[in-house]
């Protein structure tokens, strides 16, 4: 079936904070671009980002990039290379300066640099003592960066494609990418968009969980159109979870409600934390929280008609300290826990918050992969670049520190966009031509959609998906319990490869776009779980109950055997994981050699 | 849609009265921009279709339409009464999205 040809040199899928930074470095180099994004740009998720971006300008204090370096490598709990860890640490000042350029406004100084504050994780000199290394612009940092990025994109004439939604990844029988298949929401049209450099910057996948922090548009779909094309995953295993989600709804309450007081306690109103971590107790850090909230909840003392989540008490505060110092959190428990928490504690639960792993691209944005013949680990695929949380650059590694991501939206959303400019220069002037026969796999889903009968539920298979993450493949992971759970993510597929729409209507045909992002979770959801059970360490955020230990493996990691990356292919309709070691050598500088993870 | 460009899907016609506007092109688009970038708007906006599965009033698809044009964070401080309302209109349409 033929179907119309958009052509471009190149295209990006994601209007977030990555997929922004990328267009404006290739609208600034004058090539033809085109951003293809679900929702309007300022509505991508980037904007729910508060916290802040990282860098070592050194405004308040002294800081240096070696030093926020150390921190993201001891974060990674060493996983992370150390190669893009340098590059990005050092060009975050850069990164960051430019976008005050573009309009971003960040919080000031009295003398008019940036203001910075302290952020957990961040260090100085080596991991001494906190430093003041976030800027913010107050506490809609993300929501500011994208329309600063919105707008100069607009002046540099960027392209949007705005609710048109990327279907699959097209690769000829080189493994050359060539553009994306598409469906434009609004008339239900299907193009191809043809380009000499694709970019994904599609976010997270955070709703393959049940418990979640993140809106409803992350279904990593970037995540299953590569991995649908033939392209691995690395390191899906690795899942941030923030301890203090809305028990049942997942909306997050901010660290800054323990900071002023807040008790974490279990059913019989012990204050727990203090068996756990006798100094921070309630501030110890995000994973030190949640596994000692699960281990309250699976040793029987969880609270609840199921036991199965922990409060978090405010009730002792001041409530004119509630109201003037926690904005927002008093409404997000009426609607959301339907408690009044001046006079009730919240019901919470560790909540799946952020994806360490995916796409495997260098530090130079392109998405690598292991060669056929397995000479090289990490050889480029031609014309594929991807950045942003579905990209594994890997910064992050084992465990993702605050305020990084956003960096490395800009670091290497940057990179992927000045990579892509630098193909394009050698690039033939024509398009290389199109198999046929990967766009017609791409409509085949499509019309599988359309006349599928007897199938099963979208929402029901979802919800299937979504509980068997969170139960099999939680905070806290049990050998029997994931082995379970591969099994049971192989049945869930199977019911979704069979999902069935009773509307199939054309134009903003919802829930045609709603099973099409669930063939897309289904893969991220696999990945995850097929390479959980494989890594039989704990590390970062991957913990198991069976690691030992000891001395040689300190906290049950287990680096003779595991330092290494995952990398999980599709194959079929089965799947195989592959390893490729980390990068140990950094750029410039001497290698930040394993230590125990301690703070 | 391309930014910028006219949106072409036919809206109700206001003057048509209290006509239901029923499940179809112009909800589905309405329903597609409830898709937020925060996680509290995604959810008071399910509970909100949840309950209109049926079908809106044309004032309150015309509401509606107004309330997803704002950005995110102003709806929210909207609705949690830390911005005023930007217009008495939209007064009883949040009143209904708040509704446990
Ligand atoms: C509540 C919360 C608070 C956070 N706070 C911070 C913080 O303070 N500091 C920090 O560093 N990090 C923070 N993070 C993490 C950070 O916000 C995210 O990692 C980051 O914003 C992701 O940006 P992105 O550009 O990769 O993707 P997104 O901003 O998620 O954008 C993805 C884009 O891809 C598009 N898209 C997806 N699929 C398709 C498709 N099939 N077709 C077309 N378009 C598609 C979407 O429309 C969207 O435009 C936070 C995360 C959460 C959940």
């Amino acid at each position: 079936m033929t179907i119309p040809i958009r052509k471009f040199d190149a295209i990006i899928v994601g209007a977030g904070g990555a997929g922004l930074r990328a267009a404006i470095q290739l609208s600034e180099a004058g090539l033809k671009t085109a951003v293809l994004t679900k929702v309007f740009p300022t509505r991508s998720h980037t904007v729910a980002a508060q916290g802040g971006v990282a860098a070592s300008l050194g405004n308040s204090e002294e800081d240096h990039w070696h030093w926020h370096m150390y921190d993201t490598v001891k974060g990674s709990d060493w996983l992370g290379d150390q190669d893009a860890i340098e590059f990005m640490c050092r060009e975050a000042n850069e990164v960051v300066v430019e976008l005050e350029h573009y309009g971003m406004p960040f919080d000031r100084l009295d003398n008019g640099r940036i203001y910075q504050r302290p952020f957990g994780g961040h260090m100085s000199n080596f991991g001494e003592k906190p430093v003041r290394r976030s800027c913010a612009a107050a506490d809609r940092t993300g929501h500011a960066m994208l329309h600063a990025m919105y707008q100069r994109n607009i002046k540099v004439n960027t392209q949007f494609f705005v609710e048109w939604m990327a279907l699959d990844l097209i690769r000829d029988a080189e493994g050359e990418v060539l553009g994306v298949t598409a469906m434009d929401m609004e008339t239900g049209e299907v193009a191809m968009f043809h380009a000499k450099a694709t970019i994904f910057a599609t976010g997270g996948a955070g709703r393959i969980y049940y418990s979640s922090t993140n809106a409803f548009i992350n279904t990593g779909d970037g995540l299953g159109m590569a991995a649908r094309a033939g392209i691995p995953l690395e390191d899906m295993e690795f899942w941030q979870f923030h301890p203090t989600g809305v028990a049942g709804a997942g909306v997050l309450i901010t660290e800054g409600v323990r900071g002023e007081g807040g008790i974490l306690r279990n059913s019989s109103g012990e204050r727990f934390m203090e068996r756990y971590a006798p100094n921070a107790k309630d501030l110890a850090s995000r994973d030190v929280v949640s596994r000692a909230m699960v281990t309250e909840i699976n040793e029987g003392r969880g609270c609840g008609p199921e036991r199965d989540f922990v409060l978090l008490d405010i009730t002792h505060l001041d409530p004119k300290t509630i109201m003037q110092r926690l904005p927002g959190i008093r409404e997000i428990a009426i609607q959301f826990a339907g408690v009044d928490c001046i006079k009730d504690p919240i019901p919470v639960v560790p909540t799946c918050h952020y994806q360490m792993g995916g796409i495997p691209t260098n530090y130079l944005g392109q998405v690598v992969m292991p060669t056929s013949s397995g000479s090289q680990t990490n050889a480029p695929v031609p014309g594929f670049y991807a950045a942003g949380e579905c990209a594994c650059a890997s910064v992050h590694g084992a465990n993702r520190l605050g305020t990084n991501s956003l960096l490395d939206l800009l670091v290497f959303g940057k990179s992927a966009g000045a990579s892509a400019v630098e193909y394009l220069k050698q690039a033939p002037r024509a398009h290389k031509p199109l198999p046929q026969e990967a766009i017609d796999r791409s409509l085949a889903r499509l019309d599988r959609l359309n006349t599928q009968k007897d199938g099963a539920s979208v929402h029901e298979s979802r919800l299937a998906m979504q509980r068997a993450m969170q139960n099999h493949c939680g905070v806290f992971r049990f050998s029997d319990k994931l082995k379970q759970g591969v099994e049971r993510i192989v049945d869930i597929e199977r019911q979704i490869a069979a999902t069935e729409i009773q509307d199939k209507s054309q134009v903003f045909n919802t829930a045609r776009l709603e099973a099409l992002e669930l063939d897309n979770m289904i893969e991220v959801a696999k990945a995850t779980m097929v390479s959980a059970e494989a890594r039989k360490e704990s590390r970062g955020a991957h913990v198991r109950d069976d690691a030992i230990d000891s001395a040689e493996r300190p906290n049950g990691r287990d680096d003779k055997n595991w330092l290494k990356h995952s990398l999980w292919f599709k194959d079929g309709n089965g799947n195989r994981l592959e390893y490729k070691p980390v990068v140990m050598s950094p750029l410039t500088v001497e290698t930040i050699e394993l230590k125990t993870r301690a703070y | 849609m391309i930014a910028g460009s006219e949106q072409t899907t036919a809206r109700p016609d206001a003057s048509a009265g209290q006509r239901p506007v029923p499940p179809g092109p112009h909800l589905g688009r309405l329903r597609w921009h409830s898709r937020r970038a925060l996680l509290e708007l995604d959810l008071l906006f399910e509970r909100f279709w949840r309950r209109n599965e049926q079908g809106l009033d044309i004032e309150q698809a015309i509401l509606l339409e107004e309330l997803l044009e704002l950005e995110d964070h102003e709806l929210w401080d909207m609705l949690c009464g830390r911005l005023e309302i930007g217009d008495s209109r939209w007064r009883g349409l949040m009143q209904q999205l708040l509704e446990v």
